[in-house]
């Protein structure tokens, strides 16, 4: 092998590297999407601008009031889980079941713009990047560069994964929410409180979007436009892993992740977010329940 | 009142509205006609969501995508080739519906619909949005050097689809919207529009009765497109500057969505108020602003819009027609009974 064939395939290796780091993070911005849609048959257009939401969260605790990045993104966390919660729990419970079908669709875009817009205004356009001062150095793999703040989001990323994996799949309360989402008539007749299990399943979904931006806001810059761009996100990662499939969309964010990165070294960096919308309309096409989906979307 | 009768009042309406908007622009000024213009593009886009959007209950939320492919097809076989737009506007509905019946087959021939369709829309409008961004060899129309955007070049004529002025746009949007709201009119009276509401209102009891659910939610959203299209023209050839994140944005493509919210889904005179209402929202928060000095009108607006969206869907969760409708139902038999009691 020449130099710069050597040269040449370890940028492959720290591109694909890069995109796998951020793939766990866009996975766990997909799950968030996921469960909601599970449990609630909700798809939440507004879920992008809460992750931004985290950010600037993030980004306002940390850096006007000078908290250390970890604690204000597990502040960040709390927040937003409870304003879920209670967002459910006050707001949408009831109206869901009164509401026509294409309305709570109307309602989350109407969530998206008015998320967007209020972060715009109070925060403006400039673009910003949460540095974490202790790590603010980057690791060295042989002749790979990372910015260790990313292999820290990561990991936290990683951290959530499986505690959410264990929650959702080894506890009562993890039973309950799939119950749920599997049959909800079934799971009132058992007993399930359903109205306890949405709001938990909203403030859950709600708080994994705000981790993922916690993680994002350290990996690379952001503004307030990025909300749209991340709701199609999860919605490409949700489409291609299957809707209701943890694994699913853990594979989906990977995927996307990793071609994201590719795409973004190889052609360009807006050129890049086409793979991912080709890739949904390709599962659409070819396997419209998603990779591992279990049957037909209505 | 039979229904009927209703029909009747507002086509009458419809007649008397038509004539009074063929006087107005003598006593409008130029800028306050560019308003006028404004609503009457937002009743003929919402006129053309509402085939799909209103009457099928597919919720798209990337009429954008289609808006743009009509301006970009006739811009660039003007520009390129020396096209004159009015075959170019034709042209470039062929393109969108073409363009829809793609998307249509990807979101309806699993019978997917309602959601994914939603979802698939949103992307559909993103990918092309990125792909006008991308398209290197548009760069040299750009009056910045290495701007996005296209400036088309003015030479009033006529067949130029250009004009001095804003009256002529006026008048040709006037009847372009005129024309929506009769075709709105004509296709919820029809076979398609009659199968769209069935579906709209439950797949399995109108497959049942015999409604091909994929062939018809294609159907009509080809052709909104088409009429969406026309509407890409039309605006560029009047503000004569083509720019890929505007013509492709969710912006404008929640303005159909809001237009139609407001005026009721599948109501053919509603998207009237819905417009109505979005331009009177933005001129009074444009003045406001412009008062109050060194706001960000646009987001301020946005912001107004988005609250109004959830306002909206969160108060009237069955749509503000059929709320309206069962307050006047509610009223009538009020006064019958009273009536009865005397």
């Amino acid at each position: 092998m020449t130099k710069l064939s050597l040269l040449f395939s370890l940028m492959t290796v720290q591109v694909v590297l890069n995109g796998i780091l951020q793939g766990l993070v866009l996975a766990l911005l997909g799950i968030g999407f996921n469960i909601i849609f599970g449990v609630m048959k909700f798809a939440n257009f507004a879920h992008g601008a809460i992750c931004v939401l985290g950010m600037y969260l993030v980004f306002l605790l940390s850096g006007r009031f000078g908290v250390p990045p970890f604690l204000a993104g597990i502040l960040v966390i709390v927040v937003l889980f409870s304003g879920g919660y209670l967002f459910e729990r006050f707001v949408l419970s009831g109206w869901m079941d009164r509401a026509d079908e294409e309305m709570p669709m109307v309602l989350s875009v109407g969530l998206l713009i008015f998320i967007e817009n209020v972060v715009l205004l109070a925060f403006g356009a400039d673009s910003h990047l949460i540095d974490v001062p202790l790590m603010k150095r980057a690791v060295v793999l042989g002749p790979m560069y990372f910015r260790s703040s990313v292999f820290v989001a990561a990991a936290a990323t990683l951290v959530v994964f499986i505690f959410g994996y264990l929650l959702l799949m080894k506890t009562r309360f993890g039973a309950r929410i799939r119950a749920v989402a599997d049959n909800k008539t079934g799971a009132r007749i058992v007993g399930i409180r359903i109205v306890r299990v949405n709001a938990m399943a909203f403030g859950i979904s709600v708080a994994f979007a705000g981790i993922a931006g916690t993680c994002l806001s350290m990996m690379e810059p952001f503004t307030p436009f990025r909300g749209l761009g991340l709701t199609l996100v999860s919605f490409v990662i949700v489409v291609i892993g299957g809707m209701g499939s943890i694994v699913g969309s853990l594979l989906g964010g990977l995927l996307v992740g990793v071609l994201n990165s590719l795409g973004q070294y190889m052609v360009s960096e807006s050129m890049s977010l086409l793979v991912g919308y080709v890739f949904l309309f390709a599962t659409l096409l070819l396997r419209p329940e998603g990779l591992l989906g279990k049957g037909k979307g209505k | 009142m039979t229904g009927r009768m209703m029909g009747r009042k507002k086509w009458a309406g419809f007649g008397a509205g038509l004539l009074a908007l063929l006087l107005l622009p003598l006593l409008l000024s130029e800028s306050h006609q560019s308003t006028v213009i404004t609503c009457l593009l937002y009743i003929y886009l919402g006129s053309a969501w509402n085939i799909i959007g209103g009457l099928g209950k597919q919720i798209s939320f990337g009429h954008a995508a289609f808006f743009g492919v009509g301006a970009y097809t006739s811009t660039i076989l003007m520009l390129e080739i020396g096209v004159s737009p009015w075959i170019g506007m034709i042209a470039g509905g062929g393109v969108a519906a073409v363009a829809a019946i793609l998307l249509g087959v990807l979101c309806f021939r699993f019978r997917l619909g309602g959601v994914y369709f939603s979802i698939a829309t949103l992307v559909f409008a993103e990918i092309f949005r990125i792909l006008a961004i991308n398209a290197e060899f548009l760069r040299k129309y750009s009056d910045v050097a290495g701007g996005l955007g296209i400036t088309i070049p003015f030479r009033s004529d006529p067949w130029n689809y250009q004009f001095a002025g804003n009256l002529p746009y006026y008048y040709i949007i006037l009847a372009l919207s005129a024309g929506a709201i009769l075709s709105g009119a004509a296709v919820r009276g029809s076979r398609l529009g009659y199968s769209l509401r069935a579906l709209g209102d439950s797949d399995e009891s109108a497959v049942a009765l015999g409604v091909h659910p994929g062939k018809v939610k294609i159907a009509a959203l080809a052709l909104s497109a088409f009429l969406v299209a026309l509407a890409g023209t039309f605006q560029f050839q009047f503000i004569r500057y083509l720019d890929p994140n505007q013509s492709f944005s969710l912006h404008l493509s929640i303005i159909m969505v809001f237009v139609c919210l407001i005026g009721g889904f599948g109501e053919t005179f509603g998207v009237v108020v819905g417009a109505i209402f979005i331009v009177v929202v933005r001129e009074t928060i444009t003045s406001l602003t412009s008062l109050m000095g060194g706001m960000n009108a646009g987001a301020v607006s946005e912001a107004i819009y988005g609250a109004c969206l959830m306002a909206v869907a969160y108060f009237f969760p069955n749509g503000i027609v059929s709320y309206a409708r069962a307050r006047i139902g509610r009223a009538k038999r009020m006064r019958i009974t009273a009536a009865g009691t005397c």
